[in-house]
């Protein structure tokens, strides 16, 4: 009988999801919210629990252990009694059954009916997660989120038969809980809009730090914390806005108020303090184990900006930033933890050469059929010729992506050299904010011609600068953030940010050969091997899984060409506008 | 009366954990957390 891991993870309120692990191999991970079309769902994985076993061959039956990504007894002594890191809590830890609170186990009882339980330290599943998805064999690791069961921050030591947490910040008034209510405070109010405050970052100046540094405490070793005792929930969060607008002079803007340059300098200087104390703690940690790798994750290490800083500055040797160590890849981090542990100091092997880890597409929908266009030759080099000619293409095929972003398995491509294309898709396409860039697939072996680093960033978890020969200087002053993204700084000016920053992508053949077959194609046809990659939803909508999905989403965007396994579609463009907008409105409240 | 009674016991608790228990300070703390997982 196979040993069969269920992770479960994400179940703090947001971003819920699975994976399975049989005899040691990654078989399935995917989030919820790609089955019930709400973004970052926190309601309990049924739909990831069931295709996850489906899609290995497996009924509830035959899984062998669950373990889930969170204590929630611990989480609720915390709530409860606002005293973290308490022994008391501890003990009563081994006195209540963990999972006693039911809300995890009760319905997970119901789909897994023999399985043995376990309840993992959340921080813990993230170092997992990262860990055996790392080049390394021994490394520090540092992780920041929002809010574990009772701490926001931790730092230690991982090999293969030793995981030891050296250093944690109990509470959860920390970096994490700051960068969420400057979010909240700049007018993005959805969860997870963090990434939001990230890409308008580079249009200001951080000339708000001084403020900024007056709402927290910290020290030379990166232990910041808010001197407001704000819990990570709606009312207090919307109770300390103010508090912010007192410290900076500039009012809390509303989501539907325009964006101004004050407004963009707060989002500046809320990342120029957030590297610093990232920078503080990774030069702590680097003193204390005197190790010569590190492991980056958490929810915060999804700030690529930062993560792309720490690995030029080489305070360690290697730096590995994980892709999924946020919450969305907590699930698989549970259950590399609890795989780990029953396999007590033996290798865990994980294939981590890309993380597609979902569904297939599946069938595509009849009513397609008569939209599907012929292609002659090579199917590669046609769609690269489209994409020379300015079409968008959304491209749908093989597994699913875990995480946040899409890497080329969900994608939407354009070609970043033609003009006006990043307004084209952030207006008429994502139905997003004109300033929003966006990221590039690039060649792993063109890298070095286009951005200063040779390093790969797999699945876009670092920035990286245009080379300075290809830069085209800035004018000192703009009069506004519009006249500053509409200049043309470079010939690929939709996917490099206006401080030459770009996220990305680079595109390895043994890591995503598909991928790798369409750039190489591409750059046959124009000598660029550069393509604008974005996620294939549009604002507020998670991204599409089926190919029903991907079809009807294409129905409603002004996208020209869909791929959908093997075959090419066009658009039909039969919706008006109207019908599409009544469309667009189902996702609006989460945009 | 018997849901006032099961608040008082219920307020009564949480004092209880609030006194026993010592604030965190800012900063780092040395971790004591356990790592091992506790099938059920």
């Amino acid at each position: 009988m196979p040993k069969v891991i269920l992770g479960v993870g994400g179940l703090l309120g947001h971003d819920a999801n699975a994976a399975i692990l049989v005899d040691g191999r990654l078989a399935f991970a995917a989030q919820e919210e790609r089955y019930t079309r709400i973004k970052h769902d926190g309601a309990f994985p049924r739909n990831a629990i069931a295709d996850a076993l489906r899609a290995s061959g497996l009924t509830g039956g035959d899984v062998t252990h669950v373990v889930f990504a969170e204590k929630p007894l611990q989480s609720h002594l915390f709530d409860l009694t606002r005293r973290p890191g308490s022994t008391l809590a501890r003990m009563l830890g081994f006195v209540i059954p963990e999972k006693w609170p039911g809300q995890y186990s009760q319905p997970a009882r119901e789909m897994i009916p023999t399985a043995r339980f376990h309840f993992a330290w959340h921080h813990l599943t993230h170092v997992a997660g990262a860990f055996h998805t790392s080049p390394f064999e021994r490394t520090a690791f540092l992780c920041i989120d929002g809010k574990g069961e009772d701490y926001s921050a931790s730092m230690g030591v991982v090999d293969r038969g030793e995981l030891r947490l050296l250093w944690e910040q109990s509470y959860e008034e920390g970096l994490g809980m700051l960068y969420t209510l400057v979010t909240h405070y700049l007018g993005f109010l959805s969860f997870g809009s963090e990434y939001k405050v990230m890409g308008l970052a580079p249009y200001g100046r951080p000339r708000f730090v001084e403020e900024l540094s007056r709402l927290f405490t910290s020290d030379p070793r990166g232990g910041l914390r808010l001197k407001a005792q704000v819990q990570f929930n709606w009312a207090s969060m919307m109770a300390a806005l103010p508090l912010i607008a007192d410290a900076t002079g500039v009012p809390v803007r509303g989501p539907k108020d325009p964006l101004g340059d004050e407004h963009a300098d707060i989002a500046a200087s809320l990342q120029q303090v957030f590297e610093d104390e990232v920078f503080k703690m990774v030069r702590f940690i680097r003193a204390e184990t005197g190790e010569a790798n590190l492991v980056f994750c958490g929810g915060c290490a999804q700030n690529c900006v930062a993560a792309g800083k720490l690995r030029s500055a080489r305070i360690f040797e290697g730096l590995f930033n994980s892709p999924v160590g946020g919450d969305m890849g907590s699930g698989l981090g549970a259950a590399l933890l609890l795989e780990r542990e029953l396999a007590a100091g033996a290798p865990v092997a994980v294939d981590h050469n890309g993380f597609y880890l979902g569904s297939e597409p599946g069938p595509i929908p009849p009513e397609a059929a008569p939209w599907r266009v012929p292609v002659e030759g090579d199917f590669n080099d046609f769609v690269a010729g489209q994409l020379a000619q300015g079409k968008i293409v959304a491209w749908v095929r093989g597994r699913m992506e875990l995480g946040a972003r899409a890497l080329g398995a969900r994608s939407i491509l354009a070609d970043a050299r033609q003009p006006g294309m990043q307004s084209r898709l952030n207006l008429a396409v994502k139905f997003r904010e004109s300033f929003r860039p966006f990221a590039p697939l690039v060649l792993a072996e063109d890298c070095p011609e286009w951005f200063d680093t040779s390093e790969p960033s797999d699945f876009m978890q670092y920035t990286a600068n245009l080379v300075e020969a290809r830069r085209v200087p800035q004018p000192a002053h703009f009069s506004s953030l519009r006249e500053r993204l509409d200049f043309p700084r470079c010939s690929i000016a939709s996917v490099v940010h206006v401080d030459y920053s770009a996220r990305l992508q680079t595109v390895a053949r043994a890591v995503h050969p598909d991928m790798h077959r369409l750039l190489s194609a591409f750059k046959r046809a124009t000598g660029v091997p550069i393509l604008i990659n974005t996620s294939f939803n549009v604002s507020g909508q998670p991204i599409v899984r089926t190919a029903a999905e991907a079809w009807e989403c294409f129905l409603n965007t002004d996208i020209d060409l869909l791929v959908l396994n093997d075959q090419l579609f066009r658009n039909p463009l039969q919706r008006t506008r109207e019908e599409k907008l009544t469309w667009l409105a189902r996702f609006a409240n989460s945009a | 009366m018997a849901r006032k009674i099961r608040q008082l016991g219920l307020r009564l608790i949480v004092l209880a954990l609030r006194v026993c228990v010592r604030a965190a300070p800012a900063g780092w703390r040395r971790s004591n957390r356990g790592v091992t997982l506790r099938g059920t």
